[in-house]
């Protein structure tokens, strides 16, 4: 890598992420630091729902509270609890912040966290004006939300920080520090048990907030962590697992293959013109396979599956009149639908070089629902309906379906449309 | 007599077509296996009417985007062609090269031999030709105005931008935010802006909302360009710092 020290200012060194990185990064939730190929493993699934379900056990609680203490009167705490609910959602929603995103993003994000910061405030609010010091310590429910977002943040950002490390910034932050001299000091100077109730109840749910949400942090950090551990374990299993299947597809089909060509060449004495006949179709052998493990790897583009043929067709002295651009060919398609695509034109364009095609051209389109794949040649006419029973092309009818492979007759030869269904594909 | 250069790292294979070449078009073919050497070349004057790249140098870990941007930076009138295998994996630099760059044509390495020695024989005589079918669905029908050398400017507007894009070209494939921290000394929100700032840029670039890894991709195919650019801003930005 380039040397960084011009670029880093007044030669500040590499830093790690830290306290200040992490407490910003929590403010903007969780979800804003997942990228469009972040994975979502059952461990972070879970966690969300756990979240979820205590946010909402902390809602269901403190409106109980509201109904019971006023007897359904008290409108403004539950239109503040419906606004705390509302924000909390919106904010805790991957799709908003992907949307901000894409767009403004520091206005958005400025945004999550002004909504975050005033249904935190309108929540505390409405608590420690309605709940009674004895029930304080039920605050515990969102301490575990606020542990699990905590954990999700840490472990997107790559921060680790420890149990004693947190306990002991929680105890000596300006947060804490200031709701506690400021109760004491509320306390003293009011005196009554109006000022002493709402001190209890701030004081006492602060603490249990806190230390439920350390507890949760650490435990979910430590699952995390092991999933984590074991997923490099299964990686692991699975990359040596495939350098021996590659090790092997080497073996058997590359050095089978050069090897039976080196024999033939002995036994058979081809000539220069036969050798090349025989590395050409080896050629296409290997691309074939090259093709399957792609198919086989999960989506792949269009353009890959026609070159395939394209090339049949060069190697076979065609001349190649159209091919679709990027534009058409770039979509990506799941294994069902590259499988078909890849029989249909690799069946056209056999068929035509058998009719004697001099001409080929390919077509491409697509659809929400299916891609539309063309071949047409200037080998005379072909009718589907001669095709053999059971063999290739009447196969091929069975597998797209009724009405979905047509052959028409075009100047000179014919054109073959398949219209293959999408199910998975981009 | 047409001087032509033939640079691709498969050394034996590159020096049985150039001397085909020369056979059929009676050209003098300069072959070449290395980036390096060719920029070697090129840095002390030499010149040649027609280059014709290959897009993948692992061994050097470089590629042609690199020796096709020497060329055309000594040389703009030297006509550019690509010669690849045309698989997934140089899809997308041939694409960013075919948009940035004035090629010509590209020819594919797994077309008919004679086919190939057609393409060149256009080239020589008339300083284009139709790019190989099997390449073109690769490529898109039009190059897109808003993807040129000069656009990526708008991607390293300030220091800030060149300390984010060399922590991309250093980092590992499955790069997280935490690498790109610890490599910038930048704080974890400010590198989230930053990306955040790119992002309507990189939407010229056919990247809609690309996650780390995918900048970081994106930065390695065009490494040259940035490593520029990462130059231009550290001298401005010692310019600026006082001794």
């Amino acid at each position: 890598m380039a040397n960084l020290d011009v670029l880093l200012p007044h030669g500040r060194g590499p830093k790690r992420v830290d306290g200040v990185d992490f407490v910003l990064a929590l403010a903007s939730g969780p979800n804003a630091w997942t990228t469009p190929d972040s994975a979502s493993t059952p461990m972070v699934r879970a966690g969300l729902v756990s979240g979820l379900a205590s946010g909402v056990a902390t809602a269901s609680v403190l409106t109980a509270l509201i109904l019971v203490r006023h007897e359904g009167q008290a409108i403004l705490p539950q239109v503040g609890l419906v606004s705390v609910a509302i924000a909390a959602v919106f904010t805790m929603s991957s799709s908003s912040l992907a949307a901000m995103r894409r767009q403004q993003n520091r206005g958005g994000r400025r945004s999550v966290l002004a909504l975050r910061v005033l249904a935190l405030v309108v929540f505390s609010t409405i608590w420690i004006g309605t709940v009674p010091p004895l029930l304080s310590p039920l605050i515990w429910l969102f301490g575990v939300l606020g542990g699990v977002e905590a954990a999700l943040t840490a472990s997107l950002i790559g921060h680790d920080p420890r149990f004693g490390q947190l306990f002991g910034h929680f105890l000596l932050s300006p947060v804490h520090l200031g709701v506690v001299c400021g109760g004491l000091a509320m306390s003293l100077l009011g005196g009554d048990w109006a000022v002493d109730r709402m001190v209890i109840t701030a004081i006492g749910s602060l603490e249990v907030a806190a230390v439920s949400s350390i507890v949760t942090f650490e435990m979910f950090r430590r699952l995390l962590s092991r999933e984590g551990e074991d997923r490099t374990a299964i990686q692991r299993i699975v990359r040596a697992a495939e350098s021996q299947r590659r090790a092997h597809w080497i073996h058997d089909d590359v050095c089978a293959d050069i090897r039976e060509l080196r024999v033939k060449m002995a036994a058979m004495h081809l000539d220069h013109e036969q050798v090349s006949q025989e590395l050409d179709q080896l050629d296409d052998r290997l691309r074939e396979r090259q093709l399957d493990e792609m198919v086989d790897g999960g989506a792949i583009a269009a353009a890959e599956i026609l070159q395939s043929s394209v090339r049949r067709a060069q190697s076979a002295g065609v001349v190649i009149s159209r091919v679709p651009r990027f534009e058409e060919a770039s979509i990506l398609l799941e294994a069902e639908a590259a499988r078909l695509l890849r029989r249909c034109t690799s069946g056209f364009v056999a068929n035509a070089l058998n009719a004697g095609a001099t001409v080929l051209g390919f077509e491409l389109a697509h659809t929400e629902t299916e891609v539309v794949v063309t071949v047409s040649d200037n080998a005379g006419g072909f009718d589907l309906r001669s095709a053999p029973a059971g063999r290739g092309l009447a196969s091929l009818v069975g597998e797209l379906g009724p009405g979905r492979l047509i052959s028409e007759r075009v100047d000179g030869g014919t054109a073959m449309t398949a219209h293959i269904r999408l199910g998975g594909s981009s | 007599m047409t001087r032509l250069l033939l640079l691709d790292d498969a050394a034996v294979v590159n020096d049985l077509f150039a001397s085909l070449l020369r056979t059929e078009l009676q050209v003098d073919v300069i072959p070449m296996a290395s980036v390096g050497e060719l920029e070697l070349v090129v840095e002390l004057g030499e010149r040649f009417d027609i280059a014709i790249v290959d897009l993948s140098f692992p061994e050097e870990q470089r590629t042609g985007m690199e020796a096709l941007l020497a060329i055309h930076a000594s040389s703009p009138s030297t006509v550019l062609a690509v010669i690849t295998q045309g698989d997934s994996f140089v899809a997308q630099l041939l694409r960013d090269v075919w948009e940035l760059l004035p090629i010509a044509t590209v020819i594919s390495m797994a077309a008919p031999i004679a086919f190939q020695v057609d393409q060149v024989r256009q080239l020589v005589m008339t300083g284009s030709a139709p790019i190989d079918p099997s390449v073109q669905p690769l490529l898109p029908a039009e190059r897109a105005e808003s993807r040129s050398l000069a656009a990526f400017r708008h991607l390293v507007l300030h220091v800030g931008h060149a300390k984010l894009w060399e922590a991309l070209l250093g980092a590992p494939e499955d790069v997280s935010y935490r690498d790109v921290v610890e490599a910038t000394g930048l704080r974890l929100n400010t590198v989230k802006n930053y990306r955040a700032q790119l992002l309507p840029e990189l939407l010229n670039h056919r990247l809609d909302d690309p996650s780390l890894r995918e900048m970081r991709a994106f930065a390695a195919r065009c490494k040259p360009i940035f490593v520029n650019l990462i130059g231009e801003m550290r001298q401005r930005s010692r310019a600026r710092v006082p001794e």
